[in-house]
């Protein structure tokens, strides 16, 4: 009887430490995260909608459905990252996520100089690389450092009823995103 | 015999414990790191590097891309104020207000996560630039299969929803804390047959 109950506490000690375990572990091991779905349909420095096209369902859940969404994959062990458009639109707004689909750095057209999208993601060296000698061309953009190595930006887009089709395609379509070399 | 039974006990218990209260912490969304607003409740570290574990392996397992700090929050309600679920058959006022945003747009989304269908050529959201407003700039907002005059978000089909509102460029998100903590009222106003 009494190593019964012994065997029940250490069981139930035991569940809580596989329970903490696996909790840790899912980020890790989620099959079906952003980043996977994302990799699974580009192989990455080009921008991907996320949102369906043509009767297409969604390629990630909880989009909100009057905006348009896009994502790009990159990876800074090579280069740095810039993505950055000429065009225009009322509301925008950006993410850059890290491989785990933690989100390392927001903003949106009013916190961007002159409300235009022009972001710089960097890596701890590449950014003192950037200090020593400044690129004129990083003038105006928004400079972000990341200790990431692989990552993804989500950029959002207002679209609140189809007269915005036009001006959010075009926004979208001139949205560059590329290899930085510093 | 008896040492056996011990060892199945152990292991059983550690095994179907641990797995499924772990599947089911991160299955959905808990308290950890919420914020309340009435009805409406919104996970602001969700995606987020300074998430609790729970968080970010539910964020991990849905495939979700949470709105940035500086980008917005998303407000979720599944039930009305009689404490009743919402479901797609029935007809519901959203009213109030919202706490101030650049723009806020408002969803019906499924259990799975998947946008509610509107009835064919009826509004599947709202946005709100188009919202109507009375003098104090409150709004009243129909959700349901009824078609209503003025703001009016359509639901088709039977079953439970949620509603997602979405602040845009809102100052509930910075450090600052919950500045202006108001959300809409959510009462139901009659159900389909």
């Amino acid at each position: 009887m009494k190593s019964t109950v012994y065997s029940i506490f250490l069981g139930v000690i035991l569940a809580g430490i596989i329970h903490i375990v696996v909790v840790l572990l899912v980020p890790n091991y989620a099959p079906r995260d952003a980043w996977s779905k994302i990799s699974a349909v580009s192989p990455g420095w080009q921008l991907i909608r996320l949102n369906s096209i043509e009767g297409k369902s969604d390629l990630l859940p909880l989009l909100d459905p009057k905006f348009r969404v896009a994502a790009c994959r990159f990876s800074l062990d090579d280069s740095a990252l810039r993505i950055q458009t000429a065009a225009k639109l009322p509301f925008w707004s950006v993410a850059v996520f890290d491989r785990f689909g933690k989100n390392v750095y927001s903003f949106n057209d009013r916190t961007a100089v002159e409300n235009r999208l022009d972001l710089v993601v960097v890596n701890p060296v590449q950014m003192s690389l950037v200090r020593q000698d400044p690129p004129a061309v990083l003038d105006k953009a928004v400079l972000v450092e990341a200790d990431i190595d692989e990552g993804f930006v989500v950029v959002r887009a207002l679209a609140a009823d189809d007269t915005w089709s036009g001006l959010v395609e075009t926004f979208l379509t001139e949205t560059k995103c590329e290899r930085f070399e510093i | 015999m008896h040492r056996l039974i011990n060892i199945v006990i152990i292991v059983g218990l550690a095994l179907v414990g641990g797995g499924y209260s772990a599947w089911y912490a991160v299955q959905d969304h808990h308290g950890f790191g919420s914020i309340r607003i009435g009805l409406w409740t919104a996970w602001p570290l969700a995606g987020n590097v300074d998430a609790d574990p729970y968080t970010e392996a539910h964020v991990a397992r849905e495939g979700t891309v949470p709105l940035g700090q500086a980008e917005g929050i998303a407000f979720f309600a599944g039930q009305d104020e009689a404490g009743d679920i919402l479901l797609r058959q029935c007809n519901y006022l959203v009213s109030g207000r919202t706490p101030s945003s650049r723009l806020w747009t408002l969803a019906a989304i499924s259990p799975s996560q998947l946008p509610v269908p509107a009835i064919e050529g009826t509004p599947d959201g709202a946005f709100s630039s188009t919202v109507v407003r009375n003098a104090g700039g409150d709004f009243e907002l129909a959700v349901g299969p009824r078609a209503a005059a003025g703001n009016w978000i359509s639901t088709s089909g039977s079953g439970p929803f949620s509603l997602v509102m979405r602040l845009y460029d809102t100052p509930v998100t910075s450090s600052s804390g919950l500045v202006d903590p108001v959300m809409p009222t959510i009462t139901k106003t009659g159900c389909l047959q």
